[in-house]
């Protein structure tokens, strides 16, 4: 290898100074889609996937039991039919024409034994996809294969139960998966997938190959997907905007995720874009008690700090001026999101200044948000405030939010703006905190919050549930628990002959197509 | 300690009768014997060195690996799950001695990420990274002792001054400019302007290609490096007896520059290549980053900056350490081949 391709190499380099016209590139390859991963997966179990990567593939392998709608809503995935009694009755039809990758026929039963050993699993990451599946309780399964129907309850109501049922770490697995945890792990069980594509092959690190199987008939009943998906689907890794965006003009890949300035590089020329949120920047005041954090019981500086901070001015120097305001806790294409500007503190540079002058302020951020991060520090400086700023690496960032509060006043919190599922986003600013098992990061006390947080996870109606959460989203604001910032926008683009999609907010891997 | 005495004794002088004990004569095969064990012995020295300090450095890197593995939504109690699984929760000594048994078995643990043998990921990656090291050694040491001998056979004598000139300032800029800028700026020039390139690897383009450029950008400065030492070794022994006899005697060039001069600047080429192999390795993992090479750069990077990964970066760490350590004693002992007296110790 190494002597062929020093060879290669050599000749090439000589030849390429006579060369003309562009690299050889993926021209040709019309059932092929070549695409990237900023890392590489870590496992190819669905249910213990943890990492962005994991979960990205496990939609390729694995079908869940619902969809994102391709505007709003949910559609089918293995189930045809959804119902609910209550927060905590539900009942799902399985289709009758799906099959493992191995001929199995996905009926109730496998669909029940799929989720019993996601909820039986000792694992970091399966306990994170119960958790948005099936809420903090016990949930029970119930099969009944002759009708076709799986019908779910919980010991503890949760209404958000169908979204967290289009999750692709609730993707079915197929019995020889759950036979062999080990091979599904490492993607060798052929029989385990229940998705459009299969592994056929993984270097670790490096990339995967997926095919698609040639049984495969369920896709969604997607409306305005246009093309035919790769037979062929290659991942490999490249986390650098600048080299995928070289790439993509060169053809060395059909399609790319930019985060950055490179996007610009593709407008017109037959790229086509989608967009989607893809993190959530947030400022947290932390106000635990007896933590000594200046903004512990000071609503009135809470607010003077949200109104020294020019949002934009955040968005030009720590997104490139790409991202979205905000204007809740998390993305505006999360279902019941409040997108209510009136509710988030003004910039008012002179008013921030009257309350902030002689502050000390400790900010914590994350160590690669350095132009955020200054420009924020220098907001509050330009206001009178000290501030003193600490940017750990993104592990310690992170413990330190969550069990440290006697070490930052306020925080930039980056959350993931994926899920979907808006509840998660509301119970970081109230409820229990780390310390006391929940996920409330600001430490805050909003018990008017909690009650109507808590009044949406037990409501059935849809509209009930985001009339309660936009509720505490209300109160989370009016009381300046913390005070968001920008959407992180991300865009795919597909060169000339590939597309993709975003559903609902959610970009679809599955939804590669190949248009020409 | 121990002493000796002028009684016990005493040094052959003039007049003094030389010993009756035989001289022992240290042989050629005694000088090889000395120093192939010596070397081995120094190898197993380093390389438990290696493994000892490389365990206790990556404590030292900052974040907490069960944070990292866990993810950004998972809850304490996800945490210490994570930590009690990868053996976190034990003390010092414990994961000391846990590892180093391991590693004597050949076996460095299984990675935090991928829940597989560390060694496994490394090795994957381990060929394209040689590939890339070894194809630009191979160029800089060809390319560059041809260029310095021809350079220094052109300026002999003080001949062509205008030649020397641009010579040691183009190669004195050009190896001053570091890998990964030479890197960008091949990227911009042969794959964003020109179009004659890959820019980075990509399965959609032949392996030899997309190489191309990361061998082009490791291989330049080296090239210059050995280029410059090479004309100055050139011009020395050009001014030397044996060859100032060979040109007296007519010897046809070929002859005399490879066979009479080639030899003799072999060794400093050869001495100058082990360091730049292992400078070499360094500047591989950084430019890996630039072309997307799947190499063992991008794996030490995210096992570092983003997973925390201890096992896959003691095992890439030790790999490492093993190429480079295995190298130079291949080196020397090619250059004990060539000179023995750089076998080192005294012969008669």
């Amino acid at each position: 290898m190494i002597a062929g391709v020093a060879l290669a190499a050599a000749v090439g380099l000589a030849l390429s100074a006579c060369s003309t016209g562009a690299p050889e590139a993926a021209s040709g390859t019309t059932d092929t889609i070549n695409a990237e991963l900023w890392y590489a997966p870590a496992t190819f179990d669905p249910a213990k996937a943890s990492a962005s990567s994991d979960v990205t593939v496990a939609r390729l392998g694995f079908d869940t039991l619902l969809r994102q709608g391709e505007t709003e809503g949910y559609v089918g995935g293995l189930a045809t039919d959804w119902s609910s009694t209550s927060a905590s009755d539900y009942t799902f039809t399985i289709r009758n024409d799906a099959t493992c990758s191995d001929g199995t026929a996905i009926t109730p039963t496998v669909v029940a034994n799929s989720f019993s050993y996601l909820v039986g699993l000792d694992d970091s990451g399966a306990q994170t996809w119960k958790n948005q599946a099936f809420g903090s309780g016990t949930p029970t399964f119930t099969p009944d294969d002759a009708a076709g129907t799986l019908s779910i309850s919980l010991s503890a109501p949760y209404s958000q139960l169908f979204g967290g049922l289009t999750r692709p770490g609730s993707g079915i697995i197929c019995p020889a998966g759950i036979a062999d945890p080990e091979g599904l792990a490492a993607g060798t069980v052929a029989g385990a997938w229940s998705g459009p594509y299969t592994l056929t092959k993984s270097e670790a690190g490096k990339s995967v190959q997926y095919a698609l199987r040639d049984d495969y008939k369920v896709w969604p009943d997607w409306k305005n997907v246009e093309g035919t998906p790769a037979k062929t689907i290659n991942l490999t890794v490249q986390a650098d905007s600048n080299t995928s965006a070289n790439l993509l003009e060169s053809g060395g890949v059909d399609l790319a995720r930019f985060y950055d300035a490179n996007a610009q590089r593709f407008e017109g020329d037959g790229y086509s874009t989608v967009t989607f949120a893809s993190s959530a920047y947030n400022l947290v005041f932390n106000q635990a008690p007896g933590a000594g954090s200046v903004f512990e019981g000071n609503k009135d500086l809470r607010a003077a700090v949200a109104q020294a901070i020019d949002r934009e001015g955040f968005n030009s120097a720590g997104l490139d001026g790409l991202g979205v305001e905000q204007n809740t806790v998390s993305a505006a294409s999360y279902r019941c999101a409040l997108d209510d500007s009136s509710l988030v503190q003004k910039y008012d540079p002179a008013a921030a200044a009257k309350v902030l002058n002689g502050k000390t302020i400790r900010l914590l951020m994350m160590s690669n948000w350095d132009p955020a991060g200054d420009f924020l520090a220098e907001s509050l400086r330009a206001a009178g405030a000290t501030v003193t700023v600490s940017a750990p690496d993104p592990a310690d960032w992170t413990k330190q939010m969550r069990t440290q509060p006697e070490t930052w006043d306020m925080a930039i919190a980056a959350e993931n703006a994926e899920s979907g599922l808006i509840h998660t986003s509301i119970a970081r600013y109230l409820g229990p905190t780390y310390a006391q098992g929940g996920t409330n990061v600001a430490s805050s006390d909003n018990p008017e919050g909690m009650a109507d947080y808590e009044a949406g996870m037990n409501a059935t109606d849809p509209d009930e549930q985001c009339a309660n959460f936009e509720a505490a989203q209300k109160t989370i604001l009016e009381r300046v628990d913390m005070t968001p910032l920008i959407t992180d926008t991300h865009r795919y683009v597909a060169r000339k002959g590939f597309a993709s999609y975003v559903f609902s907010g959610y970009w679809d891997i599955s939804a590669m197509r190949i248009v020409s | 300690m121990s002493t000796t005495t002028a009684d016990s004794f005493a040094a052959p002088g003039p007049g003094t009768p030389e010993s009756t004990r035989p001289v022992k004569a240290a042989t050629l095969a005694g000088a090889w014997r000395t120093f192939l064990v010596r070397r081995v012995v120094g190898l197993i020295v380093n390389l438990a060195l290696l493994v000892l300090v490389t365990f206790l450095i990556v404590q030292l890197i900052p974040g907490d690996p069960a944070t990292a593995i866990a993810g950004e939504s998972a809850s304490l109690g996800q945490v210490e799950l994570v930590r009690t699984q990868l053996g976190l929760d034990q003390p010092l000594p414990v994961q000391l001695w846990t590892y180093v048994s391991g590693v004597v078995q050949g076996d460095f643990g299984d990675s935090y990420r991928y829940r597989q043998p560390a060694m496994d990921i490394v090795m994957t990656a381990v060929p394209y990274t040689l590939t890339i090291t070894i194809a630009a050694v191979v160029l800089l040491l060809v390319l560059g002792i041809a260029l310095g001998m021809a350079i220094g056979v052109a300026t002999r004598g003080d001949r062509r001054r205008w030649l020397d000139l641009s010579f040691s300032v183009v190669t004195g800029i050009i190896s001053s400019i570091p890998t990964y800028v030479l890197a960008t700026g091949f990227v911009v020039v042969f794959a964003v302007l020109w179009r004659v390139l890959p820019p980075a690897y990509s399965p959609a383009y032949n392996i030899g290609a997309a190489a191309i450029l990361p061998i082009a950008s490791l291989s330049i400065g080296g090239i210059c490096s050995v280029a410059r030492i090479v004309r100055r070794e050139t011009a020395v022994i050009l001014e030397q007896d044996y060859m100032r006899t060979a040109r007296g005697w007519r010897l046809p060039t070929l002859t005399l520059y490879v066979k009479h001069m080639l030899p003799n600047l072999l060794t400093t080429a050869l001495t100058l290549s082990g360091i730049i192999l292992t400078a070499l390795l360094g500047s591989a993992l950084i430019t890996e980053a630039v072309f997307a090479w799947p190499g063992l750069g991008g794996v030490i990077v995210q096992a570092i900056a983003v997973d925390k990964d201890y096992p896959v970066i003691r095992a890439a760490v030790f790999v490492i350490g093993l190429i480079s350590l295995v190298m130079t004693l291949i080196i020397d002992i090619i250059l004990g081949i060539i000179d023995p007296r750089t076998l080192g110790g005294k012969r008669d």
